[in-house]
């Protein structure tokens, strides 16, 4: 077979009036819209948008001026050490998921990972992570993985909680004690 | 409209934050509350969401590392506030995260703010069907018009995967309000 013929001819050929067609069924085929509605029909109430602001400054104010001494922060030891532990658990968890992360955590940074509020941690988790969702950590994770990985500072029940209560779409995973 | 970095600038400085703040709020209220109506669908519970996710910027102002834009980072902080309360509802009702959001849809029939006719239902109930991810990803392109550049620093997913979650979500909802 002479590979370098001018004029290849591999046999394939297409339907009559094909290409006539092709690109309004490619337009069809594209466009989301043809099924679903634009609208969605919310409301809010009247003048709702207009009283917003000062509402929402006038909280912002209230809770920015409340003196220490009438939002009085109990802490209950085991509670404090749960919710470090599970923060932990959590952090330690991303950290495998998201090599990236760990790859910008340092030995050199230890000093300061240490000194670090569990507040500020779970600040950061909350909103420069977006939500882990079960898929994504299934994707990182087999069991084997899991099982490597050592929880026994932390109290299971707990962290089953700390789990079912953070998670998203946790009733794909079931976590039992 | 001022700049993301000088409003930024003022909100840290203390003599500047408050009226920065209003400017903020004012800037923002309006794109912040679709979202996460679109999300918690109704409306007061919007509006519980919505101050907790201003004071949470307000308090959280001299962390925002200015990485990101800042609408990016205050939209990190709606999606995480609107589905922190769907858990928390979810679990104060005893339902799971489906079952809570087909309870809000069917609400919607009673709801003094909802006005669509069946059509527009049965689209909420289609987006009610969706896997979070895709539902956050699919309200966002489709009613708020989020570009995938924008919607990946904010959900820090891929542009790839966002078009992929998008059409898996398209498909789903026309299946489902076409029946095919």
């Amino acid at each position: 077979m002479n590979l370098n013929k001018k004029d290849n001819k591999d046999g394939f050929r297409i339907p009559e009036g094909y290409f006539d067609t092709l690109e309004k069924r490619i337009l069809q085929s594209v466009s989301v819209h043809r099924n679903i509605p634009e609208e969605e029909s919310f409301e809010v109430p009247y003048d709702y948008m207009e009283k917003l602001e000062e509402r929402i400054l006038k909280a912002v104010k209230v809770q920015d001026e409340k003196p220490s001494t009438t939002r009085p922060r109990v802490f209950r030891l085991k509670s404090v050490l749960y919710s470090v532990s599970a923060t932990a658990a959590a952090l330690l968890i991303l950290l495998y998921a998201f090599p990236g992360i760990r790859s910008s955590v340092s030995p050199d940074n230890d000093y300061a990972m240490a000194n670090l509020k569990p507040e500020d941690v779970e600040f950061y988790i909350d909103n420069h992570i977006f939500p882990v969702y079960t898929e994504d950590i299934t994707a990182v994770f087999d069991s084997s993985d899991l099982n490597s990985v050592s929880f026994s500072s932390i109290d299971e029940d707990e962290l089953i909680d700390y789990l079912e209560e953070n998670m998203i779409d946790y009733p794909q995973i079931h976590f039992t004690p | 409209m001022v700049s993301d970095e000088i409003l930024v600038r003022r909100l840290k400085a203390p003599a500047t934050r408050e009226q920065a703040f209003r400017e903020l709020v004012s800037q923002y209220k309006e794109r912040l509350y679709w979202h996460i109506r679109r999300t918690v669908i109704d409306h007061e519970d919007t509006d519980d969401v919505l101050q907790n996710t201003f004071i949470k910027i307000y308090r959280n102002i001299d962390k925002f590392k200015e990485e990101s834009s800042l609408f990016s980072w205050m939209y990190r902080i709606a999606i995480n506030e609107s589905i922190t309360f769907l858990n928390a509802k979810a679990k104060r009702k005893g339902l799971d995260n489906g079952e809570l959001q087909e309870s809000l849809v069917a609400n919607l029939h009673a709801d003094t703010y909802f006005s669509g006719d069946d059509v527009q239902l049965k689209l909420q109930q289609a987006i009610a069907t969706l896997p979070e991810k895709q539902k956050l990803v699919f309200n966002m392109k489709y009613f708020e018009g989020i570009t995938y550049e924008e919607m990946s620093g904010i959900l820090d997913t891929s542009v790839g995967a966002l078009k992929a979650s998008y059409h898996h979500a398209v498909k789903k909802i026309e299946h489902f309000l076409t029946g095919d």
